[in-house]
Parts: structure tokens; C-alpha cells; sequence
């Protein structure tokens, strides 16, 4: 028990050093949370890394840790520490940080719950991502990548099933808490960047609300109890588009924080195919976006060290997708004009939009839909984007190209539309929805602007 | 008068919110108390992997091996008992085309896993109840 808690602890530990070094300013909470993603992924590349060159995964893990550590080190000392002006807290964000903390409270029970029902997770979890960590974790791990599993899609990236293969290969057993405890991790994660990141930019009550409503949905916390992919990789996507939006408003020169993103997009493909989507289409987008608020050198200068953070794991990703993955059941091994001719049946897409709309239209597992949430609650509060103007854009540019190309591969996916649809279209949701979640509240008005004005005037 | 519209707008907003996540927090209290799921009856992969434990002891560490069964791999039940068979076998890897000596078989009931062995010309080596039976391809 007390070394598979050390085997869990130190991928946290690795990523909240990786965080603290290279931006020592932001909140504590907010790095935790943040450096919890960044380590898994760490780690796991180091055991794809360890199994590729026959070495001991902790050597890799090891050099990190040290490395990390002292460029904390120097970091802390030489970076004066830049946080949002602390103010005190008024009685509606006590209010609202009560209701966000008992939300919180109750999702975890039911994820719990759920983990209870189904320890193994859902069907394409343990079929697949918790399958591959089994052979991972034994000295057998490339028969995993056999043609006999064509069915159990070798094509997926390895951050999930390598990082509970490295816990199991230092236990020495198959514990089934492992993949739990790594789906808990990401599915909390994911609401502490949110909530967090979003204190940072426009106060305690914006990002209350938006952790609130993300932790208040049932869908979501059901499919990071599923222990599949997609929860993680919403993750990496929210991370990226929070970080940047950071880097706009307190370090705006700072390489660092284009760095971390280009990290955490990185890690986005490592942990699902549609992460190639996102790294795709975020470094034109952003670096458009910087060059219309900021100029083309700072946009150019961003774009650079975007692409360093991106470039070691896009080079783990496309290594594995040379050497071991199969071509994707979605669009591998078709040539161009078999991939184009389902782009013109326009049958296809009418069913398609027709499941998209309905998907969203009943997206959250609740008695309406949360985007209609999101959109009622921005109508009412209005707007107000005019200091986070190009991580705005760069976060609508990027949800929205990410969305356009999920519904292109669904279009010409050989599969049935309507099968295709009911299977994925609430995964690929849940994808986009934290980041969709703080693109809202970073662009909304923030009540406690009225309501500041309220209490000033009592 | 714009201000006045604008406050019950920004209270109806958030009032929203609350209401959602109230709801959201009562779907996650209807489910069943954590410390009483399960009890003493596994899931049913867990069960699934306990049908294969005696057979494990019978196979080689690692390698290709035949796999039979009576259900329709197209079908959700074969592909459920195969996927289970693999999960439950790691690293073993069950193919159901190959010419392997050893072959498993996964059956709904073990009796009818004589018939359809002798048909795929194999031999029972030993049958290890709930559906799990040891096949040898006869001849090898």
C-alpha cells in the first residue's frame, strides 16, 4: 500500500516541480492541480522511454525530479512572485465557494460509487486502455501492439495505459485501484485547473461558478469514473488554453508559460488520437491571435517556445505511431478519395448534425442541457473580454477548428453515422467541455462586478 | 432602472447555476452508497476473470493461443466473453484463427464443448467448469 501511494505520489510530485519552475507566481492549488496531468504524462513517457531502451523507469524519473527541483530552485529565487491582488472575501464568494465545495463533495461520492459498480471501468476501458497496461506492465509489452488486437484499436497513444502500467510494474501487482485513482486524479484535476485558473484571471466568484457547473455535471464525472481517455484529454486541452490565457495576462513575455502549453498539448496527443486535432490547430491559431493583440515579434517569440514545450512529446507520439501503432479505424489505410467521397454525401451530414444537435441538446445528464446553461447564464451576466482579448480568440478558434474536425472524421468515418454518433458524440463533448467552460467564464461579465458595486454602496 | 435589470439578470444567472448544481448533487446522492455496492458479489469482469484461474496454471507465460467458443464473435456476447477471455489472460493472446496446439475454449455450458471441439478436429484436455475447457488440436 505504502509503495504504490509512492508510485502515485511522484508523478505529482515531478509534475508540481515542473509547474513551480516555470511558473513560480501562479497560485499553489492551481500548480498542484496543473502538475498532477503534466506528471502522469511525464511519467508515462518515461516508461515508453525505459521500455524502448531496456532501462529502469525511475533513472528517467529521477532525472526529472532533480532537474525540476533546481530549476524551481532558481527559479523561485529570481522570479518575483506576480498573484492576483488578494482582496478579502465577500460574503457571496463565501456562498458560492460553499456550494462549489458541496458540489464537489457529492461528485466524488458518486464517482466513487460508480468506481464501486464498475471497478474495471467501462467496457472500452478495460478492453482497451487498462488491456495495453496489462501487457505494458509485463516483459511481453510489444505483443500488445500484435495485428491479433486490431479490434482493441494499437493505434492509441499510451499516456493512460503506460502511466498504470509504470504503477503496476513498480507494485509488482494489477492492482485495480491504479487506473481509479488515475481516472480521480484527472477528473479533479480538470475541475481545480478550472476553478483555479479562472480565480486567477477574474476572481473567486468566476471561477467558483464555472467549477461548480463542471463538477455539476453528471456526464462528466461519470465518464472520468469510465476510466477512459477522453476526461484526461480534456484535461490537457483545458491546460492549454488556461495557460496561455495566463501567459496574456501576467507574463506576457515570459517564455515559460507558452512552454508548459506546448507541453500540455503535447501530452493531449499522447493520451488520444483527437490530441493531434488539437496540436493541429492551436500553434496557427494562437499565434494568429498574439499577432493581432500583441504584434508579429512577441507572436512569433510565442509560437517558438510553444513549439519547444510541444516538440519531446510530439516526438514520443510520432516515434510511436512509426513504430508500433496500426492505422486508425477512422480514416488509416483509406486513400484520399475514399476519404473524400463521404465529404460530399450530404445524407451523411444531415443525420450527423441531427446526432450533434441532439447530443448537445441533451449534453450533461441533467434536466437540461449544460451548454443551454452555459448560454442562459452568459445572456444574463453579458461580456467582458476586453483584457483576455487574445485568449479568447485563441480559445474559440481552437474549440471550434477542434470541433469541425471531430465531426469531419465522423463524416467520413467507415462506420455506420448513427452508430458512430450514439458511441462518441458524448465522449468528443466531454473533450471540449471545460475548455468550452472556461472560454465562457473568461469571457463573461463577473457578477461580483455589480455585486462589488452593490456592497460599495451599502 | 438599466442597473435594476441588469441585477435581476446577473441573480437569475447564477441563481440558475445553483439550481443545476443542486440537481447535479442530488443525481450523485440517488446512487448507491459506496460501502454498500458489491458486497460479496464481484462484477462481473471480476467474475469473468475468476472462470479463468485454474485454466492460467495449464497455459504458457506468454504466446499465441487458440481460442473457441460457441458464441458469435460478431455478435455483443462473443466479443464480451472473448474480451473478457484476453483481459482475464494477459500476456497470453487468444486468436480464433490460429493453428495453435493449445486452444481455449469459452462456452455458455461446457457440454457443448465436446461437439464442437471434435468438429474443429481438437481434444478435450481438461474441462474446467463454468464454461472454461483446455483444448489440444489431436494429432499434434
Amino acid at each position: 500500500m505504502i509503495l504504490l501511494l509512492v508510485t502515485v505520489v511522484l508523478p505529482l510530485l515531478i509534475g508540481f516541480l515542473l509547474v513551480r519552475a516555470v511558473v513560480p507566481g501562479l497560485r499553489t492549488d492551481v500548480q498542484v492541480c496543473l502538475g498532477a496531468g503534466m506528471g502522469i504524462g511525464l511519467v508515462s513517457c518515461c516508461l515508453f522511454l525505459s521500455l524502448l531502451t531496456d532501462t529502469p523507469s525511475l533513472f528517467f524519473e529521477s532525472v526529472l525530479l532533480i532537474a525540476f527541483a533546481l530549476a524551481g530552485r532558481g527559479a523561485v529565487a529570481r522570479t518575483s512572485v506576480v498573484k492576483r491582488q488578494q482582496t478579502a472575501v465577500t460574503q457571496p464568494e463565501l456562498a458560492l465557494g460553499m456550494a462549489f465545495a458541496i458540489v464537489v463533495a457529492y461528485s466524488i461520492y458518486g464517482f466513487v460509487s460508480n468506481v464501486r459498480i464498475d471497478p474495471h471501468g467501462y467496457w472500452d476501458a478495460w478492453a482497451i486502455f487498462n488491456l495495453r497496461a496489462r501487457f505494458l506492465a509485463t516483459a511481453y509489452w510489444r505483443d500488445t501492439f500484435s495485428p491479433v488486437f486490431i479490434w482493441s484499436h494499437p493505434d492509441y497513444p499510451l499516456l493512460l495505459s503506460a502511466f498504470i502500467a509504470r504503477v503496476w510494474r513498480a507494485t509488482g501487482s494489477r492492482e485495480l485501484s491504479v487506473p481509479a485513482v488515475t481516472a480521480f486524479l484527472f477528473t479533479f484535476a480538470t475541475i481545480g485547473v478550472l476553478a483555479g485558473s479562472l480565480t486567477v484571471l477574474k476572481g473567486r466568484t468566476q471561477g467558483f461558478l464555472a467549477g461548480m457547473l463542471l463538477a455539476g455535471t453528471p456526464l462528466f464525472i461519470d465518464q472520468g469514473t469510465a476510466q477512459l481517455a477522453d476526461v484526461p484529454l480534456s484535461f490537457f486541452i483545458l491546460s492549454t488554453l488556461a495557460l496561455l490565457a495566463l501567459q496574456d495576462r501576467f507574463w506576457p513575455n515570459a517564455p515559460g508559460l507558452a512552454l508548459l502549453a506546448g507541453l500540455s498539448a503535447g501530452m493531449g496527443a499522447w493520451t488520444k488520437n483527437e490530441g493531434l486535432l488539437l496540436v493541429a490547430v492551436i500553434l496557427p491559431v494562437r499565434t494568429l491571435a498574439v499577432m493581432r493583440s500583441l504584434g508579429r515579434r512577441p507572436a512569433l517569440a510565442q509560437a517558438g517556445w510553444f513549439a519547444a514545450g510541444l516538440a519531446p512529446i510530439l516526438a514520443v507520439v510520432l516515434f510511436f505511431r512509426h513504430s508500433f501503432a496500426t492505422p486508425n479505424a477512422h480514416i488509416g489505410g483509406r486513400g484520399v478519395l475514399a476519404l473524400m467521397a463521404p465529404l460530399s454525401d450530404l445524407n451523411r451530414w444531415r443525420i450527423f448534425t441531427g446526432e450533434l444537435l441532439k447530443h448537445g441538446w441533451s449534453f450533461g445528464d441533467l434536466f437540461v442541457s449544460s451548454f443551454v446553461v452555459l448560454a442562459i447564464y452568459l445572456a444574463c451576466v453579458g461580456f467582458h473580454w476586453e483584457r483576455d482579448r487574445a485568449a479568447v480568440h485563441t480559445a474559440v478558434g481552437t474549440l471550434s477548428l477542434v470541433l469541425a474536425g471531430y465531426c469531419v472524421v465522423c463524416v467520413i468515418s467507415p462506420f455506420d453515422v448513427v452508430w458512430q454518433s450514439a458511441t462518441a458524440l458524448d465522449r468528443l463533448l466531454v473533450q471540449l467541455w471545460p475548455g468550452t467552460l472556461f472560454l465562457g467564464f473568461l469571457a463573461a461579465r463577473t457578477p461580483d462586478a455589480y455585486w462589488g458595486e452593490r456592497l460599495r454602496r451599502r | 432602472m438599466r442597473d435594476r435589470t441588469r441585477s435581476y439578470m446577473v441573480r437569475s444567472g447564477v441563481g440558475l447555476l445553483l439550481v443545476v448544481a443542486a440537481s447535479a448533487s442530488w443525481v450523485q446522492v440517488e446512487k448507491p452508497a459506496p460501502w454498500a455496492v458489491g458486497g460479496n458479489e464481484p462484477d462481473w469482469v471480476t467474475s469473468n476473470e475468476h472462470r479463468f484461474d485454474e485454466l492460467k496454471k495449464s497455459l504458457p507465460p506468454s504466446g499465441v493461443v487458440g481460442y473457441l467458443s460457441d458464441l458469435d464473435l460478431g455478435g455483443n456476447d462473443g466479443s464480451a466473453a472473448w474480451y473478457t477471455a484476453e483481459y482475464s489472460l494477459v500476456p497470453l493472446r487468444l486468436s480464433p484463427e490460429c493453428d495453435c496446439e493449445s486452444v481455449i475454449g469459452n462456452f455458455t455450458d461446457s457440454s457443448v464443448a465436446p461437439a464442437l471441439a471434435k468438429s474443429r478436429g481438437l481434444g478435450i484436455v481438461r474441462d474446467f467448469g463454468r464454461g472454461v475447457v483446455l483444448l489440444r488440436r489431436s494429432g499434434k
